[in-house]
């Protein structure tokens, strides 16, 4: 990789400062994640139950309510929000949550990590591997977690800037509104085969996985449903209205979804204040420097519960990078006890209201849209680690 | 005649799958309508609760039009809810009154049994539960023999007992011997229909033995299966088929004098209940990995390294991801055998749940479904 022999890279001035600051630091979160996996049971069970049930009758009422009232426009409306809210429950407070393993406890084959499939154009295989192994595993470390930028944005300066990124607003106007297609080829690292790092070859057994989840999903919302838009406006007079009424429907319900779940995602890592790391951070990496790259590399929402609940809890995104296998249910009651374990560390806890987190977000994509910028990678290696790393990894300090 | 309803219900839900309608979507709604209508994840109603024993009752389910039914001496899956976690059971059913959808269980309470526990104890005449398709080769031929001998201990004779149920209705001119091992008369599940079977079918032979199944120092004058015993009671047993099922120990018993007969082809048997997880860390288990197609992988594994580590050393590559529990990648399923789970300590016995490759290691000889 052309990684430039830059300056030496900066270590934060915040959390602990020792190696025996971090060990405490590790054994403090750690005990909280074991004090909470030992209450997770029956209420949480049964919240995951209610939350499948609601995005069940929400598509319910947005399907019949097209279907029922075809261009008239009060229920036409109706209908496509509520199928974009239950397309936004689907895929954040319960295909997120579920698709981590958070409720693999419960044995239940609808709640399965593995198994569980969603409305989504992105197949679970797919999403499990980019999302949580490269993202959860890697994030925030240039060059390795391809959540920053999605191989498409300029976040931070460790990107050198060439006059194709004058283009980045309208590249982020347009992943926001096809934000799950974008999801479903981000595996694919097309990028990479562009400036041909990749050969297409190597990725056409995912491709053909991609395909048919796509084909499959259009073929739901923009075949099926609409053909059953025809078969009522038929009983009605009018099968062409009626179809179309229930096509564009669906198509505004994912609209919906994609612009929402675009703006939650960008307001977890790409805030004002969040840090990215270089890949010196990965050798040796303990972890408590795990734990600590994963507070300083995510933000959170302040909000109502209803937002957290749209949000798919990924208002507490900091939670959630900790501990991305404990049921969401469970975030809300973690927040304070991980808050007061980073004012005990001096680590920042990066959070705010959505319109402000998310003007940030929107400032961060202005300003990387032209040259320079002051967001550069740093390192947690302690001085000593950092020594026997470069020691061990004689090319990287080449 | 089988109703039309399941292969229409399937049919309707296939077509619904192309709307968006999966089939754990289709069976819960059409389970608010009435449980036994489920046609994909099956659920059984009790309909009938009868104590055997002081530890032992039987539970009369009637199930939906979608169960396949029951061959005498298969076992199926009995699940249920505690806690938000469903755990899940292997029990051999039996048809009652000759229908296809109504069959009965007898479970026998297990010292510290959660759910054995809950079936006996909790579990109320109109409750609903979730139960498997029958399965297993514990079973009689399609000819039954002429004669053949079952060999049972404790809880193990309900396979065998509805396998005598059956050759009573339909082929009384066998002649079955059954050697029953229980404690006692008061801990003999079926001892009073096996009594009046054994009067009204001549076909039956039917020994009681009052010792446990050669579990543990043997009393004063108790009797253990050796091939003594076999001679005394059935002397031809070398030739016959045989089927056992009990403890362990019984199994093991079997298994080496049915060897040392030359006639292990002869012997059937069905473990039940989990396998045992030995405390010495040293030792080495069997593993056998089924991935979503193709062949089983198999390898041997330690409790002192972690199941994927044991699998990449024994050349295989199972999918995986952190190597630290995090990802979920390498998820499978725990079918059956016990592991640790090396991030908490605690131990899991197989039930189809979910672990972690990466952060799991053997405790038994264990089988995994990879997703």
């Amino acid at each position: 990789m052309t990684h430039a022999p830059a300056a030496p890279l900066s270590r934060p001035a915040v959390g602990p400062r020792t190696a025996e600051e971090l060990a405490a630091f590790e054994r403090d979160i750690d005990a909280l994640r074991e004090r909470t996996r030992a209450k997770v049971g029956a209420s949480d069970a049964r919240y995951i139950r209610r939350v499948l049930w609601s995005v069940r009758l929400l598509e319910l009422a947005g399907r019949v309510l097209l279907l029922a009232g075809g261009w008239f426009w009060p229920t036409w409306w109706l209908g496509s929000v509520c199928l974009g809210l239950a397309k936004i429950l689907d895929n954040m407070e319960l295909g997120h949550n579920v698709m981590h393993g958070q409720f693999n406890f419960m044995n239940d084959p609808r709640f399965a990590g593995q198994d569980f499939e969603w409305d989504n154009t992105c197949p679970k295989e797919e999403w499990r591997h980019s999302h949580n192994f490269v993202h959860h595993h890697y994030t925030n470390v240039w060059g390795m977690d391809r959540d920053f930028g999605y191989g498409l944005l300029r976040m931070s300066s460790d990107l050198r800037w060439t006059p194709q990124f004058l283009t980045q607003p309208l590249r982020a106007l347009l992943l926001a509104l096809y934000f799950e297609w974008f999801v479903a080829v981000h595996d694919l690292q097309l990028d990479k085969i562009l400036i041909r790092r990749k050969k297409w070859a190597d990725v056409r057994p995912q491709w053909l996985l991609v395909r048919a989840k796509m084909l499959r999903q259009a073929a739901k919302d923009y075949v099926a449903w609409p053909l059953v838009g025809a078969a009522v406006g038929w009983a009605l007079g009018d099968p062409l209205g009626w179809a179309g009424a229930v096509l564009l429907g669906n198509v505004v319900g994912n609209l919906i979804r994609n612009v929402w779940a675009f703006a939650i995602i960008f307001c977890g890592h790409f805030t004002e204040g969040i840090y990215t790391f270089d890949k010196s951070c990965l050798a040796g990496e303990t972890r408590g420097q795990w734990y600590l790259r994963q507070i300083l590399g995510s933000s959170n929402l302040r909000g109502s519960r209803l937002l957290h609940i749209l949000s798919g809890n990924l208002s507490h995104q900091i939670e959630h990078h900790l501990f991305p296998d404990l049921p969401a249910t469970r975030y809300a009651e973690l927040a304070p006890q991980v808050q007061a374990i980073c004012r005990k560390y001096n680590v920042p806890y990066n959070t705010g209201s959505f319109v402000r987190q998310f003007g940030t977000v929107l400032l961060r994509i202005a300003r990387y849209t032209f040259p320079g910028g002051p967001q550069k990678a740093v390192t947690l290696a302690l001085p000593a680690q950092a020594a026997s790393g470069a020691a061990a990894r004689p090319e990287a300090a080449a | 005649m089988r109703s039309i309803y399941p292969a229409l219900a399937t049919r309707l839900s296939g077509l619904l799958g192309h709307l968006g309608v999966g089939p754990h979507a289709f069976d819960d709604t059409i389970g608010l309508v009435s449980p036994l209508l489920r046609v994909h994840r099956l659920q059984a109603r009790v309909v009938e609760r009868v104590a055997e024993t002081p530890s032992a009752c039987t539970l009369v389910l009637q199930a939906g039009a979608a169960f396949p039914g029951v061959v005498p001496g298969q076992h199926m899956s009995v699940v249920i809810e505690i806690d938000g976690v469903r755990h899940r059971r292997s029990y051999s059913p039996r048809p009652v009154d000759g229908r296809r959808d109504r069959l009965a269980i007898t479970v026998q309470r297990q010292p510290h049994g959660r759910v054995s526990s809950w079936l006996t104890e909790r579990v109320r005449v109109g409750d609903v539960l979730e139960v498997g398709a029958p399965a297993g080769d514990f079973i009689l031929p399609s000819m039954p023999p002429p004669s053949l001998l079952l060999v049972a201990g404790g809880s193990g004779i309900t396979p065998g007992y509805a396998m005598l149920q059956w050759l009573q209705q339909h082929a009384p001119r066998t002649q079955a011997t059954l050697i029953y091992f229980a404690r006692s008369r008061e801990d003999r599940i079926f001892a009073a229909e096996l009594e009046r079977l054994s009067g009204s079918w001549r076909g039956l032979r039917y020994a009681p033995i009052d010792t446990l199944a050669n579990v543990g120092p043997v009393e004063r004058g108790g009797r253990v299966l050796d091939a003594a015993l076999l001679d005394t009671i059935e002397p031809g047993w070398r030739a016959l088929p045989a089927y056992c099922c009990g403890p362990a120990p019984l199994m093991e018993t079997a298994r080496r004098l049915w060897s040392e007969a030359g006639a292990s082809a002869r012997l059937h048997t069905e473990s039940f209940g989990a396998r045992i997880a030995v405390g010495d860390a040293a030792r080495r288990h069997h593993v056998s990995l089924l991935p979503a197609q193709g062949l089983a992988q198999r390898f041997e594994a330690t409790q002192a390294v972690s199941l994927l580590e044991a699998a990449e050393a024994a050349g295989h590559a199972p999918k995986h991801g952190c190597r630290q529990g995090i990802c979920h990648e390498c998820t499978c399923r725990l079918e059956s055998g016990s592991v640790v789970d090396l991030t908490t300590g605690q131990r899991l016995d197989g039930e189809g749940q979910n672990i972690r490759l990466c952060v799991s290691a053997a405790m038994s000889d264990v089988t995994l479904q990879a997703a």
